[in-house]
């Protein structure tokens, strides 16, 4: 168990260290899908006997998004940790050739159903109100 | 500008102003803080006192605009937050605060005993300190709504990429990751360049009082409180983004120059979140065409 866990922090300190240095991805990036892929890892174990060594597959890929259904994530989320948990496998099949090699995410049918979250305009009058006064408040810096 | 905010920026001119007086000549510090309102005129470029001297410094034309805003009902030129005349034995530890707060230290208190350059110093760089606050707010809402900037783009802008005389601005920090290029509108060169004279070359366009630049939630602040000043509710630069969009289209812009102007990587956020076809063609074609419209109806009845 104690195995496990030391394997599970160092693939994940090495998951970060790649997004941040190979592919340039942004801090909190990083910090997200490395929380993605240790969830995708808690599941794994979980359906899982603890001596399997980890891996992934498109099997397995489903049914994580599956199981996040099940648990009642919103679409959105189940949407971030899909995409969190795809580049952890791209890594694992690159990096460790822990993971037999990810179909084109395009390829793999997985729908999302969000909702989208439109931004809904102000009306024409509102906007004009809104910068109705700003020649004068703009006239008076000195 | 909302009433706590805006108190700042009274008391910080109304000290500079009572300084002006003494300075002047005109009277003595008590004698000062219980004029009357009615002894002053303000008008276009200058204000008249008791007839006959003349002020045209500029704060001195502010802070009596700004003191009728806050204060109308007060008797006296000078008021204190209850609306009496302030406390004139105050107003020496009040400029030695002001000059604190904008990071100057070690100034003499008294208006009298202050030095050609740091009366300078109170009139230009502490004034501005105080009054920097409600001109950010001018141009944050005027970039959002020209440029339609995203918050964190507009929050991060610094003098050097203001760039007034080819008339645009670099982004330095946009979603794409590599810089781009908005123009600059005519209506913001010249507050934009008196605005900036203020500001060091690597000093950021927004910050706070304390001194830190604004986040991307500030101007989000900001832009919320502006509006419901004005009377409208729940406007985010979020949607003042999806307006510009909307307007673009209405002018006559095509999907694509709208997605140009947003800067948007892919066509479909542009169709899908900021510029939806025009609800406005659909009932045209349902007034000319559908069997229930007013105009069919009223057409089948004569």
């Amino acid at each position: 168990m104690e195995q496990n866990i030391d394997f599970t922090v160092n693939i994940l300190k090495e998951f970060q260290i790649h997004l941040d240095t190979n592919l340039g991805k942004a801090f909190q990036t990083g910090v997200s899908y490395c929380s993605h892929a240790r969830q995708y890892i808690d599941f794994f174990y979980f359906s899982h006997d603890a001596a399997d060594p980890l891996t992934i597959s498109q099997d397995l890929f489903e049914s994580f998004i599956g199981w996040l259904r099940e648990n009642k994530y919103a679409e959105a989320t189940v949407e971030a940790r899909a995409f969190g948990v795809y580049r952890f496998w791209k890594f694992l099949y690159k990096k460790k050739k822990m993971a037999p090699a990810p179909e084109p995410f395009e390829f793999m049918e997985i729908n999302f159903h969000k909702e989208p979250n439109l931004a809904k305009p102000i009306s024409r009058n509102e906007f004009f109100t809104l910068i109705g006064g700003l020649n004068e408040a703009l006239r008076s810096i000195w | 500008m909302r009433h706590y905010e805006a108190y700042g920026e009274f008391v910080a001119l109304r000290e500079i102003t009572i300084s002006t007086f003494v300075r002047s000549g005109e009277s003595k510090l008590h004698e000062v803080v219980k004029l009357r309102r009615n002894e002053m005129n303000l008008q276009e470029s200058s204000s008249t006192f008791r007839n006959d001297h003349v002020f045209t410094e500029r704060w001195v034309h502010d802070f009596l605009l700004l003191r009728d805003t806050l204060f109308p009902a007060s008797p006296w030129l000078f008021p204190s937050k209850t609306g009496e005349f302030c406390d004139a034995s105050r107003v020496p530890y009040r400029i030695s605060s002001l000059f604190c707060q904008a990071g100057i230290q070690n100034v003499p208190c008294a208006p009298e005993s202050l030095s050609p350059d740091q009366w300078l110093k109170l009139t230009t760089e502490v004034r501005f300190y105080f009054q920097r606050q409600r001109y950010q707010v001018a141009l944050a809402v005027a970039f959002l709504s020209c440029d339609a900037l995203r918050p964190g783009e507009l929050a991060s802008l610094k003098k050097s990429n203001i760039d007034i005389d080819q008339f645009w601005i670099c982004l330095p920090r946009p979603k794409k990751g590599r810089p781009e290029y908005m123009p600059l509108p005519a209506f913001l060169i010249e507050p934009l360049s008196r605005y900036i004279s203020h500001l060091k070359l690597d000093d950021r366009l927004f910050i706070n009082l304390q001194g830190t630049p604004w986040t991307r939630k500030d101007i989000y602040r900001v832009v919320k409180a502006h509006a419901a000043e004005l009377g409208i509710n729940d406007v985010v630069p979020r949607r003042v983004r999806a307006t510009v969009g909307r307007l673009l289209r209405k002018n006559g812009a095509t999907l694509d120059q709208t997605r140009e102007f947003l800067r948007h990587v892919e066509l479909r956020t542009t169709e899908l979140h900021y510029a939806p076809d025009n609800i406005e063609e659909r009932q045209q074609i349902f007034q000319e065409y559908h069997p229930l419209s007013s105009k069919n109806i009223s057409r089948k009845v004569s």
